[in-house]
Formats: structure tokens, C-alpha cells, sequence
């Protein structure tokens, strides 16, 4: 029940903003430097693809927004505040209730059915029972997932899996996807799926940020792409490209 | 997430590692097992002793002595009438019954025996339950020539059967005051040298004032035969005299040579080796032992002795407790082994909770409710099995007592507080050893946990 459309005339406001992130991993005497003093912004209704080789700090860079990992320099402005300075309870919030993650992985939790790990992602959003199960079963249905709904993840396929966690993160009906390789494990096409769905999703209004290599895929959908090499965001300050900005 | 997110979560994750919750479960279930059947034990043992305590109405109870020879004054020597007379108007006891033990030589028909007799009141056979009386009756009154037996009179007499002896007369022989005076003035007589012809009117008078303390020889009819209760606290002799009648006797037992001397100046005070007090549910044991014991009197309180039995019983529980805690303490190993087992094996899962915005908290509180819930379980069924082991021992234990024809008493005794206590011990218990794996596991850092996929 997505009700925002990218149709409907909106004004764009800042929902997550960099501002010089750098995060350095020390590991014994060596230093390295995922994220390097990165600067830019996330607007609402944004659909950003930020491409770069492995290694080259995207999936790190995603983890300092959700709020999973934290910089060593640098902040990061939310509506919520800055998130180096949240108390762990908001941080907490933040991540429950005004992002949505999905990875490439998908990490759904093999013990629980499909329609479990949808309900399962709402459990830290303070719905009740009763309203998880109600958006579970409708998202499942959105994603055609109805007839899946208590099968476990092992029995699922990789693009079926994967639709199960973009439920699972959209379900709670977030501000914001962050979105680490979706389709790195998924076929051609279930990749061209999960595109589309992402596209179909931005069109409704979400805001997405999505990490990949795949520059083909890319082409196809990106609003805003920012390229990522060797921790750097270049032309991050600068929106590099904007393509589709109704 | 809510208090019953947390619960069915818990539960779910504990029935997905069956078999490690299982033997989890299992070593939880023996210690607390443990701790039930050997407290059911130690407390089985001390409700039996206190069970005789209140069977024999000993918790109101004081025993007044007279003083020991280094506590005499010159105004308290001996137990005496008057003094029955004080003690029972001291504020909370209710009756006083004297009692006296004396060494005799009962003969019946050509039997003679040497056995020690007790004199008690009418109205304390009536009251105490010291036996049940078997055939006859009691007497008829304090000073009635009569006499009940016990069940070993009957076996050093070779009588077998107790209606047979009712209405027989016996006579009782003691070695009184008088016979030691004698004995002590014939002595000296002989030492000096004193012609016998010149000892007639001075024995003739000494004999008159030696019968004045009583008589050595007395004959009695057996009016009750009883089955004296035997107890290690409480030990009735088997040959019982009225009161009255036994202040007759002529015999040599007291507590203090004040006690022998002055019953040789004044005969016509009865004096009395116990008397046992009894005081009014409730009372001020200690206030009215130290009123008596102010008189110079020695007192004695069951109550006061089985505080001192309760403390040892303490010591007892203590030592039982230290040893079921071994057990319990291994099961608490065991439970922070499983829980960092699981805490190792679900760090991806954490990571995924985490990433779905679960505090730090939340996690923490995820643990524990499954370390809680394995104590809880293993608290149950430990209980369960620790009652139910108890109950075999004991059924064991009493069918051997019958068999070795010993009243059978009940080893263990299980409280619904003990019981409750374990509970919540071992759930203590499980919380305690869930809180380290409980931090360890909220410590995790997502990033790294979903990076380790």
C-alpha cells in the first residue's frame, strides 16, 4: 500500500546527509581506509545507485547510513539527529523504523518461514502481532509470495528468497531502502525482476539506495548514480547524473 | 519488542536445539533434584524430632532442679511444697507436676527385682502422654497404696500376660536415711567401744526418730499395667507411685547434701528431685526460666534445647546444601556453555535482528529469557524427579524398618516452600548463568556478524 507516486507534484527535502565520512579499519599495524571523507546527500524520493569494484567501501559506506556501523570521522544528519551522537534506544528506532535493508545474501533467518521473516522484520517496529501478520500476508501477496508463505528459506529459490527480504524491509513500511548487492546472487532473470520491483517501489515513492557492481543493471534504473573507487565518492558533492528526476 | 515476543522467540530458539536444551534441561533437572530429595531429607529428619517435641507437649514444658551444690544459698536448698507453691503462681504457668526417682526392690511373690521407680501425680499421668495404660486403671488417688507397671516390669518378672497381674500386691524395698545412720552410728559405737547395754534407750529413741523419715519397706497392689512411650527424649520408668504415697518412702536420693540434711531435720517437708512445669501456649519460655532460675533453682526447657538442636540442624542443612550446590553449580556450567555455544553459532542471526533495528537490549533479553526458561523447566522437573526419588527411598526405607520391626517414620519431608525455594533457586541460578552469554551475545557487532555469512 505504497501511496506516494513519483506523479504526484512533491517537495524534496534532505533525509540523510554525509558529511566527510571516513571509516578506517585497523587491523594490527595496518590501517585501511573503506570509506575516505565522503560528502553527500540523500533527498527524498531519491533512487540512488552507487557503483564501484569490490573493496571499493560501498557496502561499508551503506552500513555507516543504516546506522549498523559508525565512522571514525565525519556525521551522518537524520531527521532522528546525527547518529554518532543517537542514544542506542533511537538508534535502535532509526534502524526499525526509517530504514529497510536488504543484502545480497538476503539473511533470512532459516528456521522461520517466508511469511515469519516478514513479521519478524516489524518485531522491533512496535506493531502488534496481529498488524505484523496483517502486513506480512500483504506484502506477500504484492510480492507473489502468497502461495510461499509457510515454506522456509531453503525451500525457496535465490530470486524468491530475495523478494522475501525486500518484503521483510518494506513491509514495516520504512522511509528509506538501502539495498547491499540485491541481485549479486540471483540469476538474469530474477536479477531483471528484482530491478523492476526496485523501479515499481521508487515509482510508489520509496526511497531507495542501492549498492552494486552491476553497471548494466545500473543503466537501467538509476536516478542518481555515484561511482565509488578506492573509498572515495566521486562527485558526490556534485549529483554526477540525473536521470528520470520528474 | 513486546514481553511475549520475547517469550515465544525464546521458546522457539530453545525447541530448535532440542537435543543440546534436552541435556541442558537434564543436568538442571539432576541438580535441582539433588537439592530437593537431600533438603527433603535433612528437613524429614528435624520435623521428626519436633514432631516428638509437640507429640510429647514438651515446646511448653520447663524442668526446675534444685540448685547444684555450688549454687546454694541459705534460702534455697531442695524442691519442697512450698516451692510447688511459687512456681505456679509465676505468671504463665499453668500447673506444676513433682517428681521423684527412687531405687527399690520390688518383689512379687518369690521374684525380686531391683528397678528404679518414679513417683508422679494423678492429674500428669491423666495430662502427659508418658504411655498408654494396657490393663487396669490409674490410681485412685496421690496417696493410694498402689502402683502401676511398664511393659519390662512385666519381661524381668516373666509375665506375659498384663491382666494377670492386676490386684497382686508387691513390695518395694529402699535403702533409706535411716539405714545410713544407722550404719554411719554403729560404726562410730564400734570404734569407741561403747558396751550394747549401754546403747538400749538411745537406739530405743534413735529408732523412734528414724522411723519418723519413712518406710524402707512398703506394700503395694498393681492397679495399672501401661505401654510406656519410649523416646529418646522422654524416658518413663516402669514402676510408678503416687505422689503422696511415695513421700512415704524412706529413701536416699537428693540432689545436694543440703537437700539430705535438711529432710533429716525437718521429715515433715516432702521434697521432690524434678518437677516439671507447664506453661501457657506461647509463653515467655525464657522470662519465666529466669524468674525460677533467680530463686536459685536450675531450669531445663525443651524449647531452649531445641533451638540448640535447631542450630545444628542449620549446620546440617548448610553442609546438604553446600553439596547439592556442586551439582547445581555444574548445571549452571552448563547452561553459560550452551547459551555461548549459541551465542557463537547465532551470530549471523544477531546480526540480522540487529540490522532489523533490535537493541542491544533486546538481544540481551532474548538470551536470558532462554536461560530462564531452561531453568525454570529444569527447576520443574528437577523438582518433580527429587520428590519422586524421595518418595521410592522412603517407601524402600520404611518397607526395612517394618521388616526390621521398628516403627516406621517418614524420612523426607518435601515443604511447598522448599519446593518453591528451588524454583526459584534454580531459575536465580539460570539467570545468573545466562547473564554472561547474554552480554557477550548483545555485544555483537552486526557489521562484523553479517560480513561472517
Amino acid at each position: 500500500m505504497l501511496t506516494l507516486s513519483r506523479d504526484t507534484p512533491q517537495l524534496q527535502f534532505t533525509m540523510i546527509t554525509a558529511d566527510h565520512l571516513t571509516r578506517i579499519y585497523r587491523k594490527s599495524t595496518q590501517e585501511i581506509t573503506a570509506v575516505d571523507d565522503v560528502c553527500f546527500s540523500i533527498e527524498d524520493g531519491d533512487y540512488i545507485r552507487i557503483i564501484g569494484t569490490s573493496g571499493s567501501g560501498k557496502s561499508t559506506l551503506i552500513h555507516l547510513l543504516s546506522g549498523l556501523d559508525s565512522p571514525t570521522s565525519g556525521n551522518i544528519f537524520t531527521p532522528f539527529g546525527s547518529l554518532d551522537s543517537l542514544p542506542k534506544k533511537k538508534l535502535a528506532e532509526y534502524r526499525s523504523e526509517f530504514i529497510g535493508m536488504v543484502f545480497q545474501s538476503f539473511n533470512l533467518l532459516p528456521h522461520k518461514t517466508a511469511l515469519q521473516n516478514i513479521e519478524m522484520g516489524m518485531m522491533f517496529s512496535g506493531k502488534s502481532s496481529k498488524q505484523r501478520r496483517i502486513l506480512a500476508l500483504e506484502y506477500l501477496e504484492k510480492l507473489g509470495l502468497s502461495d510461499r508463505k509457510n515454506h522456509y528459506p531453503a525451500d525457496l529459490s535465490g530470486g524468491e528468497q530475495q523478494r522475501v527480504a525486500i518484503a521483510r524491509a518494506i513491509a514495516k513500511r520504512p522511509k528509506i531502502l538501502f539495498a547491499d548487492e540485491p541481485t549479486g546472487n540471483l540469476d538474469r532473470k530474477n536479477t531483471k525482476d528484482i530491478d523492476k520491483l526496485f523501479h515499481d517501489m521508487h515509482m510508489e515513492g520509496l526511497t531507495i539506495v542501492l549498492v552494486t557492481h552491476d553497471t548494466a543493471l545500473a543503466d537501467d534504473v538509476s536516478v542518481r548514480t555515484l561511482r565509488m573507487d578506492y573509498g572515495s565518492l566521486n562527485g558526490s558533492s556534485a549529483i554526477t547524473d540525473r536521470q528520470n528526476v520528474p | 519488542m513486546s514481553s511475549r515476543d520475547y517469550i515465544k522467540t525464546g521458546f522457539e530458539n530453545l525447541i530448535r536445539m532440542k537435543l543440546r536444551s534436552a541435556l541442558t534441561v537434564f543436568g538442571i533437572v539432576i541438580g535441582i533434584a539433588a537439592l530437593i530429595s537431600m533438603l527433603s531429607f535433612a528437613s524429614g529428619l528435624q520435623k521428626n524430632v519436633s514432631d516428638q517435641f509437640y507429640d510429647l507437649d514438651l515446646f511448653n514444658t520447663i524442668s526446675v532442679l534444685p540448685p547444684t551444690r555450688s549454687g546454694i544459698d541459705s534460702s534455697v536448698t531442695c524442691i519442697t511444697d512450698s516451692t510447688l507453691l511459687i512456681l505456679e503462681n509465676i505468671p504463665g504457668v499453668v500447673s506444676s507436676y513433682p517428681q521423684e526417682y527412687v531405687d527399690v526392690k520390688v518383689q512379687l511373690d518369690s521374684t525380686e527385682i531391683e528397678i528404679t521407680a518414679q513417683s508422679l501425680t494423678l492429674q500428669y499421668l491423666e495430662n502427659k502422654p508418658i504411655g498408654e495404660l494396657i490393663a487396669g486403671r490409674f490410681f485412685s488417688s496421690d496417696s493410694a497404696g498402689e502402683i502401676i507397671v511398664g511393659q519390662r516390669f512385666l519381661e524381668r518378672m516373666q509375665i506375659s500376660s498384663p491382666d494377670s497381674i492386676l490386684s497382686r500386691i508387691v513390695t518395694i524395698r529402699t535403702t533409706g536415711k535411716s539405714d545410713l545412720i544407722k550404719a554411719v552410728l554403729q560404726s562410730e559405737i564400734n570404734n569407741i567401744g561403747i558396751p550394747q547395754n549401754m546403747l538400749t534407750v538411745p537406739m530405743s529413741m534413735l529408732d523412734y526418730y528414724l522411723s519418723t523419715l519413712g518406710r524402707t519397706e512398703m506394700q503395694l497392689e498393681i492397679c495399672g499395667v501401661m505401654e510406656m512411650e519410649e523416646t529418646w527424649l522422654l524416658r518413663t520408668q516402669h514402676v510408678i507411685i503416687p505422689s503422696i504415697t511415695a513421700n512415704e518412702i524412706d529413701h536416699l536420693s537428693f540432689s545436694n547434701p543440703l537437700e539430705l540434711i535438711n529432710s533429716l531435720s525437718d521429715n515433715s517437708v516432702n521434697t521432690y528431685s524434678i518437677v516439671l512445669l507447664t506453661t501457657e501456649p506461647r509463653s515467655d519460655m525464657i522470662a519465666i526460666q529466669d524468674s525460677i532460675e533467680t530463686m536459685g533453682f536450675r531450669t531445663i526447657s525443651f524449647a531452649q534445647q531445641f533451638e540448640e538442636i535447631r542450630k545444628q540442624f542449620m549446620i546440617f542443612d548448610s553442609m546438604v546444601f553446600a553439596v547439592a550446590m556442586i551439582a547445581l553449580l555444574i548445571a549452571a556450567i552448563g547452561i553459560v556453555n550452551t547459551m555461548v555455544m549459541s551465542t557463537i553459532e547465532r551470530k549471523r542471526e544477531i546480526g540480522i535482528l540487529k540490522s532489523l533495528g533490535a537493541e542491544d537490549k533486546d538481544i540481551h533479553a532474548l538470551f536470558l529469557v532462554e536461560a530462564v526458561t531452561l531453568g525454570a523447566v529444569g527447576s520443574v522437573l528437577g523438582i518433580l524427579s527429587g520428590w519422586l526419588i524421595s518418595r521410592f527411598i522412603s517407601l524402600i526405607a520404611r518397607q526395612y524398618m517394618i521388616h526390621q520391626e521398628v516403627t516406621p517414620v517418614e524420612m523426607f519431608d518435601t515443604p511447598i516452600l522448599l519446593a518453591l525455594f528451588s524454583f526459584l533457586f534454580g531459575v536465580l541460578l539460570s539467570l545468573i548463568a545466562g547473564l554472561y552469554p547474554a552480554a557477550r551475545a548483545a555485544r555483537i557487532d552486526p557489521v562484523e556478524a553479517l560480513r561472517n555469512n
